[in-house]
């Protein structure tokens, strides 16, 4: 082989070689820069073993054709050199034959390598290289590419799905509305299940991280005071059975009971005193009593029960009397001031066990309120609560005018007691007191005074003693309607 | 050394062939290249030109510069073979006594132009035809050969038709060259015209002799040609042939019939005399494709629709030239 011709194939092989390791690395780059552009842009996710393992398979596949294109073999360099340097075919013609001998042999053999001296060892860089250089340059544009480019941002939730900060006010807030339950008048079972519920719905205030999540969690702790507050308040099941006796002054306690005030059904209760009156004044009080007794029952629930209980007390008193007028050992006096003190002393004793229950349910409207409030809750969002839903009694067509209306809560009316349109100096009336009627002045003393009554801290006595009070202002007044005053 | 000697000497007896050729010959340098290539090569050379042109100037200048004897051979209709060959006539000697003695005729010599052959009759070409085989004459029972190195330059008028008997395809197979001498441009014409005003002898002098010819075929025929090469003159002369399955398009279009194996073998052994001429040791693609032409035109048939299409054989010789894969 010509020496010159070897000299000339090394370099080019040499080059070849560096430009298909060139070739090899710019096909890494670029696999890598494709793989990594499609994991930012896609939600594909890909291990680095993968990764490797592109990268060398396209390093190695790129640079493996790359050197079979480039690295030239004898004969189609000699084919290269023939046509760009010495011509004529005189160098592959000296390749063939370099195993021969002749004459004109050996005269082309030195012909051909006498032109190969001009011959330069190596392609001009640019022409020997520009593949390369072209690869390089598209791998180092796609790995930077991809290196620069950010990766996709996860699609943000829908606008309703608002991300949730706990506040300081929403703590404080419900952290307030917890003490407060805690110190209010709710039975002992709903309070507790009131305050666990908002006492999880703190601690789980860290936890939430969307609008919407926090409002499905207000949503339900209201759902459950509500619903156990509604378990626990028995005057509607209680009024109902009454209700369902069919007996008029019974529908009367029902409708009243529905107020959830204990004001109002005592107060309802000494109107339906007063109408038991007349010729058939005992068989209505017996009546009456039957319709209680079968109406309580008729709600099923245990005797313990705090208005069944106290409702079993009034009709144990209302039996008691009954049977005293039925026996007649009692003066028409006596059973009168006996049947009196009865309806009075029952109308308290139940109407404690309705003020009881009210605070339930003030407990869970203030918790209802509060949360609400709290935590943009709506009343639209809210699904139908139990505690709302009422039973329907119908007024009784055979119930004569002036039947009381007792409010719901709070105070009685003070309008029909005697005296009370005279007029009166309120002091406690705003602007450092004010003349008003003597109804109107009273039926704040009124509240105040049925607050103490019912709170139980007084006496006995002392509560006989106001009851009586009022009992007497009550008759005082009806003597005026009736004239006898 | 003494290779390279050998070689040089080659490339300076070709110089100065033509450089002698040149004093009588004005212009047609291809047509000097390829009759020296021939004769080199051991080949005949048919040539077509019109009348004036320089057909027998350039044999009789080429006759002195080889040193060779020149004869010319006019054909006509009413030319017998004998007439081309020689013939066995009866003599007397001084003593009176006869005897047969073959007298030879003009064909006995070393350069022979063979002018207007076309209008020999087919048995006096094919006397001709057959000396330029075989090199040798049969007369009778004897058998004289001729003197190498032995060149036919035969002619052709391709303006009178009439009266002629065209050489069938056959026998232009012996010829290795076709070539046209075409008529001189004006700054030719006016060369001749001068140089002829001072003498119409040929003024060439003598270069090489019939021997350094013969060694020169000799080292011609040693040229080494790649098989690359080799295979590609193959497919050429087969692309001639238009019922072969792997003939380019323009074959089966433009040809009828195709070149013989002959026109394969005047190709590389002229290829390498070309090779030396030029300056090169080897046989060049280049050499064989600057030779397809006189060496394929005269063995491959047009038909009628290259005709219509306006194309000579040269123009369809360029076309295989083409599409023929290296």
């Amino acid at each position: 082989m010509s020496v010159a011709f070897d000299k000339i194939k090394k370099a080019r092989i040499i080059d070849a070689v560096i430009a298909s390791v060139v070739i090899g690395v710019s096909f890494a780059m670029l696999a890598f820069g494709v793989t990594l552009l499609i994991t930012k842009l896609t939600d594909a996710t890909l291990k680095a073993l993968y990764f490797v393992v592109i990268c060398v398979g396209a390093a190695i596949t790129a640079g493996g054709v790359a050197a079979i294109i480039l690295v030239p073999g004898s004969k189609r360099l000699a084919k290269e050199i023939d046509e760009s340097f010495v011509g004529g075919d005189r160098l592959r013609t000296m390749l063939e034959y370099e195993n021969e001998s002749g004459l004109m042999i050996e005269v082309q053999r030195a012909d051909a390598e006498s032109r190969l001296s001009s011959v330069p060892p190596r392609k001009p860089f640019i022409k020997q290289f520009l593949p390369s250089i072209v690869s390089l340059a598209l791998g180092v544009v796609m790995l930077v590419t991809a290196i620069a480019v950010p990766k996709k941002q996860p699609v943000a939730p829908p606008p309703t799905d608002i991300p949730y900060e706990k506040t300081e006010f929403q703590v404080t807030a419900l952290t307030a509305l917890i003490a407060e339950i805690q110190g209010s008048k709710m039975q002992e079972d709903a309070k507790a299940h009131t305050v666990a519920e908002l006492n999880g719905l703190l601690t789980a205030l860290d936890s939430i991280s969307f609008v919407s999540e926090l409002t499905d969690k207000v949503i339900k702790v209201i759902v459950s005071v509500d619903e156990k507050v509604d378990s626990v308040n028995t005057f509607k099941v209680v009024a109902t059975g009454i209700y369902e006796t069919e007996n008029n002054y019974a529908k009367r306690t029902a409708r009243a009971m529905l107020n959830l005030s204990g004001t109002a059904f005592s107060q309802e209760t000494v109107e339906i005193r007063k109408k038991l009156d007349g010729e058939t004044f005992k068989a209505d009080l017996e009546a009456y009593t039957a319709a209680l007794i079968v109406g309580v029952a008729t709600a099923g629930l245990d005797a313990n029960e705090p208005l069944t209980a106290a409702f079993n007390t009034f009709t144990v008193e209302l039996t008691a009397l009954v049977a005293d007028i039925k026996a007649g050992t009692l003066s028409e006096a006596k059973i009168k001031e006996n049947t009196d003190a009865v309806f009075a002393e029952g109308g308290i004793t139940v109407g404690v066990a309705i003020n009881a229950q009210y605070e339930n349910k003030a407990g869970r409207d203030r918790v209802k309120e509060q949360l609400m409030s709290i935590f943009g809750v709506t009343e639209e969002m809210l699904p139908k609560l139990k505690c709302d839903e009422m039973p329907v009694f119908a007024e009784d067509g055979s119930s004569s005018g002036n039947e009381q209306q007792g409010s719901s809560g709070g105070a009685g009316d003070g309008a029909d007691l005697y005296g009370s349109n005279d007029i009166v100096f309120d002091p406690s009336a705003p602007g450092g007191g004010a003349y008003v009627k003597y109804g109107d002045a009273f039926d704040d003393y009124y509240k105040k005074i049925e607050e103490l009554l019912l709170d139980g801290d007084l006496t006995p006595e002392a509560k006989k003693l106001l009851s009586e009070y009022f009992r007497r202002l009550s008759d005082a007044t009806k003597a005026e309607e009736d004239g006898t005053k | 050394m003494e290779n390279e000697q050998k070689v040089i000497k080659f490339s300076e007896a070709i110089n100065g062939i033509k450089a002698e050729l040149r004093k009588d010959v004005v212009g047609q340098e291809d047509i000097i290249d390829n009759v020296i290539i021939a004769i080199v090569a051991g080949g005949n050379v048919l040539l077509e030109g019109v009348p004036g042109v320089g057909k027998t100037r350039l044999v009789r200048s080429l006759g002195k510069v080889l040193s060779l004897p020149f004869s010319r051979i006019q054909f006509t209709p009413d030319l017998m073979p004998s007439d081309v060959t020689g013939s066995n006539i009866v003599e007397k000697d001084e003593k009176g006594r006869l005897s047969t003695v073959f007298r030879r005729g003009p064909i006995f010599a070393n350069l022979v132009l063979a002018d207007e052959i076309n209008r020999a009759t087919p048995k006096t070409q094919s006397a001709m035809l057959e000396v330029m085989q075989e090199h040798k004459v049969t007369v009778g029972n004897d058998t004289y050969r001729l003197d190498e190195p032995f060149f036919v330059l035969a002619t052709e008028n391709p303006i009178e038709q009439d009266g002629t008997y065209p050489l069938p395809e056959a026998q232009m197979d012996r010829f290795m060259f076709k070539l046209i001498m075409r008529f001189p441009g004006l700054d030719e014409l006016a060369d001749i015209v001068k140089m002829t005003q001072i003498t119409m002898d040929e003024t060439a002098n003598a270069v090489i002799n019939g021997k350094a010819i013969l060694e020169m075929r000799a080292l011609a025929a040693t040229v080494p040609v790649m098989d690359e090469i080799l295979y590609y003159t193959m497919r050429l002369v087969s692309a001639t042939h238009p019922e072969l399955t792997d003939s380019p398009d323009c074959a089966k279009r433009y040809i009828r019939y195709g070149a013989s194996p002959r026109a394969a073998q005047a190709l590389i052994t002229a290829a390498k005399v070309r090779a030396l001429v030029n300056g090169s040791y080897n046989v060049s693609y280049e050499d064989i494709n600057a030779l397809a032409a006189p060496v394929l035109r005269h063995r491959i048939k047009i038909n009628y629709n290259a005709i219509n299409d306006h194309l000579t054989v040269d123009e369809v010789i360029a076309m295989l030239v083409k599409e023929t894969t290296k």
